[in-house]
């Protein structure tokens, strides 16, 4: 009976330590540490020519030194075609997948800043060169406006859809010990034609990808 | 088992030292989940959305806590499942909480308990917990995809009262989904103004009241456990109200400000005092119909 008791302790106590011991310490971010999304990201490309507006460049308030600048970085841009269809991109890379990154999630940022997320779905397009890539799409309404968006969730270098996908991938990485860093690409645009909306920015994506050097792209769009 | 007593067959059965017994079991609990319990208050029990974590821990301790007389009593039977689900417990509980997965970190309580309380004592013993067991079930925070297909039509439904309400008395006011525009104010109705938080930690309290108050009405217990959903709706919808009439006649900085917790007490006070009403009128329905019944049958036995 006491032995019993003994045992129990003992292992529970050692799950405590197991536990700890096995919690992922490697950054991926270490790898990924010299790279500028702004630079990274073209400004014209086939249809599409980036457009100087009053949006402007959110800056991520939590920047400390210029070491951690590249930990945490936003890309906020607006671009218009040919025809004059104007698109907002926005990127966010944060080292890990937890806090700076998770509040520039579309299901959960624009939320709070007072849509209604209408509908989503998630689709697996087949990208120029035959790479199946999920992005999610969701149609996001305030009182002023309707905005659909596009978006796509990177853990290290695995493209994911979000919710239980993005976990398998974090936990992909995690039982390796290594924490992955990761980007969250989002297209949108203020349109109440849903449908030309997801076209348009469908073609933005694809346009963006065909037009990247497989480096850069990579960071953008992962690699698998 | 107490040597002494055994040779002395005057005394009563021996008694087991409860907390020689225990108190290991205690320390490995208190190894693994105290760091669960420190890590989530410093992460989501902040969170408006998850506010009802201590809340849902405290009153299942409490429960536990009640029922620990009567399990240290009962004879010792271990279950052959709980070797295999306290171990279960435990690789559930490593990978969550080394991999950041809560379901299986906080989850994990469950399990390891009752597969301890298997290992100890036996079914007998986790029949006599099955209470706080299910409750620790409120603890464990949902997919964020669930909650908002919970949340969402409380919201909305929530909106769409609060708007009824104050347009019927005549106030300027407009809804859009869940954004409330009144007089030259835009107030959002989220998640924890209507929510599933509220919800849970209104249920908690709810049931803590009825195991305070004891009655013996299968009936009214279960019925003032159902009726707190209806409840807690009302009373977040007086929340809404209140909070919309604020910042209309104080303004935006009032109804963010201080008002706002204010507004929080108002929906738990009038949640409670709705609770404890609906407890008035169901027993004492149940006196009367108790007593109805109860001469109707004496006069049918006065006939001759």
């Amino acid at each position: 009976m006491k032995i019993k008791r003994f045992v129990l302790m003992v292992l529970m106590i050692s799950a405590s330590l197991v536990a700890a011991l096995l919690v992922p310490r490697n950054f991926l971010a270490e790898l990924n540490i010299n790279t500028d999304f702004e630079k990274l990201t073209p400004e014209i490309f086939s249809e599409w020519k980036k457009v100087d507006d009053e949006v402007g460049v959110v800056i991520d308030p939590v920047q400390k030194s210029e070491l951690d600048r590249f930990y945490s970085q936003t890309v906020s841009r607006v671009y218009a075609n040919k025809a004059g269809y104007r698109v907002m991109l926005s990127i966010a890379y944060g080292k890990a997948q937890t806090d700076s990154l998770r509040v520039h999630s579309p299901e959960i940022c624009y939320p709070a800043q007072g849509f209604m997320i209408l509908s989503s779905k998630t689709k697996t397009v087949e990208f120029p060169g035959g790479r199946g890539i999920p992005l999610t799409f969701s149609v996001a309404k305030s009182i002023e406006r309707v905005e659909p968006l596009t978006y796509l969730v990177l853990v290290g270098a695995r493209a994911s859809a979000a919710g239980v996908d993005r976990k398998l991938a974090q936990l992909e990485y995690g039982l390796q010990g290594v924490i992955p860093d990761g980007v969250i690409l989002r297209v949108s645009s203020i349109d109440s034609n849903t449908d030309r909306a997801e076209a348009r920015q469908l073609d933005f994506l694809t346009s963006l990808y065909r037009s990247m050097a497989l480096d850069s792209r990579a960071k953008l769009f992962g690699l698998r | 088992m107490s040597d002494a007593a055994a040779h002395h067959p005057g005394l009563p059965a021996p008694q087991r030292p409860a907390i020689a017994e225990w108190f290991p079991i205690f320390i490995g609990l208190i190894a693994l989940y105290v760091p669960t319990w420190v890590d989530l208050s410093r992460s989501i029990w902040a969170t408006e959305a998850q506010a009802h974590g201590p809340i849902i821990l405290g009153v299942a301790l409490w429960f536990f806590w009640k029922q620990r007389i009567a399990i240290h009593d009962m004879p010792a039977s271990p279950a052959k499942a709980g070797w295999p689900l306290f171990i279960l417990g435990l690789l559930l509980y490593i990978l969550g909480r080394s991999q950041d997965i809560l379901l299986f970190e906080v989850g994990s309580q469950i399990i390891v308990i009752s597969g301890l309380l298997l290992i100890v004592r036996g079914w007998a013993a986790l029949r006599a917990a099955w209470f706080p067991l299910f409750f620790l079930f409120f603890m464990i925070p949902l997919p964020g995809a669930v909650v908002d297909a919970l949340t969402m039509p409380m919201k909305l439904a929530v909106s769409y009262v609060a708007e009824y309400v104050l347009h019927a008395v005549g106030y300027p006011i407009a809804r859009s989904g869940v954004i409330l525009q009144i007089g030259q104010y835009k107030l959002l109705v989220a998640d924890a103004c209507a929510g599933l938080q509220t919800l849970f930690t209104l249920e908690a309290l709810g049931l803590l009241y009825l195991n305070i108050i004891r009655r013996d009405s299968l009936f009214r217990n279960i019925t003032l456990a159902i009726l707190i959903v209806p409840i807690s709706f009302a009373a977040n919808t007086l929340r809404v109200i209140s909070l919309s009439l604020i910042t209309y006649h104080f303004g935006d900085e009032a109804g963010q400000g201080f008002m706002h917790g204010f507004a929080g007490m108002v929906l738990f006070i009038s949640a409670l005092l709705l609770i404890i009403a609906f407890d008035w009128v169901i027993t004492n329905s149940l006196a009367v119909y108790r007593r109805l019944t109860k001469s109707s049958s004496d006069c049918h036995k006065r006939k001759v």
